[in-house]
């Protein structure tokens, strides 16, 4: 089932002769329980891609269709509430909130609904990323795959249609890189996440059943991989 | 909980620097918004208190007496709460007393009730029945046969001077007898604490009217408090016309309003709009609370922004996450509520207290100040309504919502990933400004950026770390900016105010050092002072002279051809800067007059001195043709007020030797009931002042006359019983070498020989320059502690700011270090960027200061703008304003001393994640 589809996807900075496409014209979908790992160079418009797509910035043009709903132009309140429930978006520097403590972290995007979440859940949450005996701690107290793991609980709250991760394991060593990337295998197979992922790490691209490359804003290659 | 609420309330707790600052803010923007609020709102209850106390609770009264067969039609009015009742003066002639009359009027319960008669019981009690009298302490101290509890029995009637009655009030006049037309029988229930001059020939006694038994069948003043004061002058007019009182000629009945009690409730008279002010206590307490707010908003709202600022990424992050804009600007929104909350009570409850204790210690427990109008200060209610309170809680509740708006909506609108970048709009708008400018260039068209920029005025005075710092100082402009403001607010308050201040104070002293006398004595007395005494006072040493005399200010009507032409051309006036001139009209020009009656010394001195020949002077002491002589000279070109009016020192009228001039009563054209007149003979113009210093108002005239003329004079006068008509003047000029206070006390005990201390008064201009000082000198501590307060937020603000900004540049200092900057490089930069951060403010408010200063030289006419810098109290204030700019330095000082010893690897590993 299509749950993706990017339309003549366009991001522009600057005007005239100053002006810089960061995405140019990008045409992609993906399907429910899709896990695809987006790569390219520096500056080829990976993490644009991922934060239009996430509704946390707006295209200069064209169309992202989520679970059959445009974004684009969408009004900010309701796009907000988009972004609670239908997205989970995963940095590479973790941005945790450093005052609030793992659970309240975790329990973010509901309690901006105004909802907590079922502790059945909740527990099934934390301990399948290992972080239940962790829940009083602040981010500090955390070391950095601890932290990530918090982030990606964060996402996984709402079991949101789509995760997004850009370079989730660029800031960790590689036990942590790959404990992540278990952890990341572990939400598709086991709540058919659709997952895009932008990754430097060759290893970890390979993880994916697709991999999509970028080029200076363009869409250059899609490949299935052999996983 | 809220997660906006949950979200603000652990960023407060996480960043106790930048929540300081806010909270010292916030708190002293409520205590300021509560102490004006309290200062309004207990000036209104002080001045009502004193007015009820001091001139009685009530609205209106008839200004006719009502006879009492009329009182009913009063009474029995629904619209009448209360009637007030004092009878005619009587008199009660006394045997074997020093004084030869009680003078007695009596009241009814109403009136004892109301008005302030009750609060001159001294002892005994204050009458409750018909017959009763409470009578003043003289009765007692110069009768010691009488005491409380006595029943006298004695002749009631009228004191009769040439078949004419005697008003109440009239001093002892030789002739006079008693016209006997009763008997009163008096019973002494309690002692008046009041005193008579010497020469009033009663004592003075209230009695009580009984209204269980009939009214006394005498006339009655009536005084009315109403039932819906808001319709006293609708109410007033109809009930005078009940009682057949008819209007004047201009349509005005005889009522007069307690206007000043009225106004206070926001009672005004409707045919008078020129008084539709509103009260100036609203004013001041709208006004005043409006100023604080704006002045906070500013100040906050840069605390704001920084502390927005700081928290940008995080609520990107939010934002990326799902919050709505309306939960950003909640989370920003519910910081300052939560500072609020903390600290808003405490701020109100400290104004609150601040201004209760500014009041007594400024004002003491005095019974009687100038600066509050003689209100009892014991009187004042011990608290506000706790309505008031909770406005002025809503004041400051709203200046920190207005401050914290602007930055809680710019971050609402932020897209996430600006936010979680740390990017803002403004700051790539400034980015394409500087594309655009041709400053910078992108590197995508090709183009380059220029390789060195000029260097600025750091770099040439400090070398390369000058211009890091300017660099770094610019690049965080915007988190100094409350700082700057405060420390720049706090100095050029402090040089301004003070300064003005000052000058009042340096004009006022300038002033009196132009009075001609220094010192001067007021005597209550018909009689001349004995000679005796005179001979003693002018043996005082470093007296340089001393002028006997008595004054009356009355009034003269003129044409305007009697306006002299020089004085026309010099602008007439017109010349008056102040507009005072303005009540003066041209064409029909009615003058004040002050008249003055000399001694025979003094008189014959003055007349040598302006070469007044010996028959002229024969004509003025005439009794069949009374005489006087005119000083033709406007009272502002006197050299003491010439620089305050600046009027021109010409002829004032026409009026030449022989002329002949009606001197009134009526001291301004529309006065009424003051008919007394006499017609005089101008024997002598001259240009000289007596050398006698009154009020002196720029366009009155002086006339002299001897002593004996002006007693004589005084007789036609219809308000004879004026105490002030029968003062004596001595009036006294000493050297440089004579210290005041022992001049006055040495006086003091001189006439302390001849008269009772309640019929003398010494003053010196030292007096008047200390209660004007004491006034200064209490605003001046006022805005001194204000200007504190600025400085106060302004350091919490710098230490907030500056390591707020240290603490986020660490990186860019690590980079610099790893680079090869020294830590004494580093710290040599920070003391250079504290340098630059005061230097502005500080130039620009000690412009401002000075500009002040300038400017108040100029409003206060008297003193030069040497003198005013000289007389400023400048180590004080050179001290604090040094404290203030170096807390500065020293935070800077601290704060760079923590990152220059920070290690270089571990600090970059943290910063870069």
């Amino acid at each position: 089932m299509e749950i993706l589809k990017c339309k003549e996807l366009t991001k522009t900075y600057g005007t005239g002769e100053n002006a810089v496409h960061a995405l140019d014209h990008v045409n992609f979908r993906a399907d429910s329980g899709e896990f695809i790992a987006i790569v390219g160079a520096s500056g080829s418009g990976k993490s644009t891609l991922l934060h239009l797509i996430g509704g946390v910035d707006s295209p200069t043009s064209g169309q992202v269709i989520i679970d059959g709903t445009d974004i684009v132009g969408m009004p900010e309140r309701k796009l907000s509430v988009f972004r609670r429930r239908k997205v989970g978006l995963i940095y590479q520097f973790y941005n945790l909130i450093p005052t609030m403590n793992v659970l309240e972290n975790i329990m973010l995007p509901m309690r901006l609904d105004g909802r907590l979440p079922e502790k059945e859940e909740l527990a099934e949450l934390t301990d399948t990323l290992g972080l239940t005996d962790r829940l009083r701690a602040y981010p500090g107290e955390l070391s950095g795959g601890q932290q990530q793991r918090v982030a990606i609980a964060r996402s996984l709250i709402y079991r949101p249609a789509i995760l997004l991760a850009d370079e989730p394991t660029g800031n960790l060593d590689r036990k942590n890189s790959e404990e992540t990337m278990a952890l990341f295998r572990l939400c598709n197979q086991k709540y058919n996440q659709t997952i895009l992922l932008i990754t430097h790490d060759e290893n970890a691209a390979l993880q994916a059943g697709r991999i999509i490359t970028i080029e200076d804003g363009k869409l250059m290659k899609d490949e299935v991989t052999d996983r | 909980m809220n997660t906006s609420l949950t979200y603000a309330w652990s960023q407060l707790k996480a960043s106790k620097k930048s929540a300081l600052f806010l909270l010292l803010s916030i708190f002293l923007s409520s205590m300021l918004i509560a102490a004006v609020c309290t200062e309004a709102f207990l000036g209104w209850q002080r001045e009502g208190s004193y007015l009820r106390q001091k001139a009685g609770d009530y609205h209106a009264s008839l200004r006719e007496t009502i006879p009492r067969d009329s009182l009913p039609l009063i009474g029995e009015n629904p619209e009448v709460e209360a009637m007030l009742l004092q009878t005619d003066w009587e008199y009660l002639k006394l045997k074997d007393t020093k004084r030869a009359y009680i003078t007695i009027s009596r009241l009814n319960q109403e009136w004892w009730d109301s008005m302030p008669n009750k609060s001159l019981l001294k002892e005994g009690r204050i009458p409750q029945k018909n017959g009763e009298i409470m009578i003043n302490t003289q009765f007692f101290t110069e009768n010691t046969q009488y005491q409380v509890g006595d029943t006298l029995t004695l002749p009631a009637g009228m004191r009769v001077l040439d078949g004419k009655t005697l008003e109440y009030g009239t001093m002892g006049l030789p002739g006079e007898t008693f016209a006997p037309s009763g008997e009163m029988k008096v019973t002494i229930t309690g002692i008046m604490d009041m005193e008579g001059v010497s020469d009033y020939p009663c004592y003075t006694a209230y009695g009580y009217i009984d209204r269980s038994e009939p009214f006394p069948d005498t006339n009655y003043k009536v005084r009315l408090r109403l039932s819906h004061p808001r319709m006293a002058y609708e109410i007033m007019p109809q009930i005078a016309e009940n009682l057949n009182l008819h209007p004047d000629a201009d349509g005005a009945w005889p009522v007069s309003y307690h206007e000043n009690l009225l106004e206070l409730y926001g009672i005004k008279d409707p045919a008078q709009p020129e008084s539709s002010e509103p009260s100036p206590y609203l004013v001041f307490g709208i006004l005043g609370t409006l100023g604080v707010i704006l002045l906070f908003v500013i100040i906050i709202y840069n605390a704001f922004s920084v502390t927005a600022r700081s928290q940008l990424r995080q609520l990107g992050i939010l934002k990326s996450i799902g919050a709505s804009p309306g939960q950003i600007r909640a989370s920003v929104l519910w910081q300052g509520l939560l500072c609020a909350l903390l600290t808003v009570p405490a701020g109100i409850l400290c104004g609150f207290f601040l201004i209760k204790g500014l009041i007594w210690s400024v004002a003491g427990s005095r019974t009687s100040t100038d600066l509050y109008s003689g209100s009892d200060l014991t009187a004042i209610p011990a608290s506000v309504p706790w309505q008031l309170l909770l406005l002025c809680a809503a004041a400051a509740v709203l200046t920190v919502l207005l401050s914290a708006w602007g930055p809680a909506r710019r971050l609402a609108k932020l897209t996430p990933i600006e936010a979680v970048k740390e990017t803002s709009p403004a700051h790539r708008k400034e980015g394409i400004k500087k594309i655009k400018s041709g400053k910078i260039r992108s590197r995508k068209s090709g183009a380059k950026k220029p390789a060195f920029r000029k260097p600025r005025l750091a770099a040439r005075l400090f070398g390369y770390t000058g211009e890091l710092a300017e660099n770094t100082l610019n690049t965080g402009k915007k988190a100094y900016r409350a700082t700057s403001l405060c420390i720049g607010l706090c100095i050029t308050l402090m040089i301004g105010a003070v300064g003005m201040l000052s000058a009042a104070s340096l004009s006022n002293r300038i002033e009196l050092s132009y009075f001609w006398q220094n010192q001067k004595i007021m005597l209550s007395t018909v009689q001349d002072p004995p000679q005796e005494m005179l001979e003693e006072l002018k043996n005082l040493p470093g007296l340089k002279s001393q002028t006997v005399y008595r004054r009356v200010l009355s009034g003269i009507s003129l044409t305007k051809e009697q306006l002299h032409p020089d004085f026309i051309s010099a602008g007439g006036f017109a010349q008056e800067s102040q507009g005072l001139g303005d009540y003066y009209d041209e064409q029909t020009p009615f003058l004040p007059v002050m008249l003055v009656g000399l001694s025979p010394e003094d008189f014959a001195a003055y007349c040598e001195a302006n070469q007044i020949p010996p028959d002229v002077i024969q004509n003025i002491r005439d009794e069949q043709n009374p005489s006087v002589i005119l000083v033709n000279r406007p009272d502002g070109s006197r050299r003491a007020t010439w620089d305050k009016y600046q009027i021109a020192d010409t002829p004032y009228l026409s009026l030449l030797p022989g002329d002949r001039i009606d001197i009134t009563e009526k001291t301004s054209a529309d006065q009424e009931g003051a008919d007394g007149k006499n017609t005089v003979t101008i024997a002598a113009v001259t240009d000289t002042y007596a050398g006698i210093d009154d009020d002196a108002y720029p366009f009155n005239l002086e006339i002299l006359t001897t002593m004996d003329h002006y007693r004589h004079m005084m007789n036609s006068y219809t308000m004879q019983g004026t105490v002030d008509q029968y003062t004596c003047y001595i009036g006294q000029s000493f050297d440089e070498t004579a210290g005041l206070q022992e001049t006055k006390e040495q006086a003091e005990k001189i006439v302390s020989r001849w008269y009772g201390e309640q019929d003398y008064l010494v003053r010196t201009v030292q007096d008047e320059h200390t209660e004007f000082d004491e006034a200064i000198n209490a605003t001046k501590t006022l805005a001194v502690i204000f200007s504190l307060f600025m400085g106060v937020i302004g350091v919490s603000g710098a230490f907030s700011a500056v390591s707020g900004s240290i603490a986020a540049r660490r990186k860019q200092f690590v980079i610099l270090r790893s680079a090869g900057l020294s830590p004494e490089e580093l710290m040599r930069m920070f003391r250079i960027e504290s340098l630059l951060l005061i230097l502005t403010p500080a130039l620009i408010s000690a412009v401002l200061g000075l500009f002040t200063i300038l400017l108040s030289a100029k409003l206060f006419y008297y003193p030069t703008v040497t003198g005013l810098l000289a007389s400023m109290p400048w180590p004080l204030m050179l001290a604090l304003i040094f404290l203030i700019l170096g807390s500065v330095f020293v935070t800077y000082t601290l704060c760079g001393r923590i990152v220059s010893r920070e290690p270089i690897v571990e600090t970059l590993r943290k910063e870069l994640g």
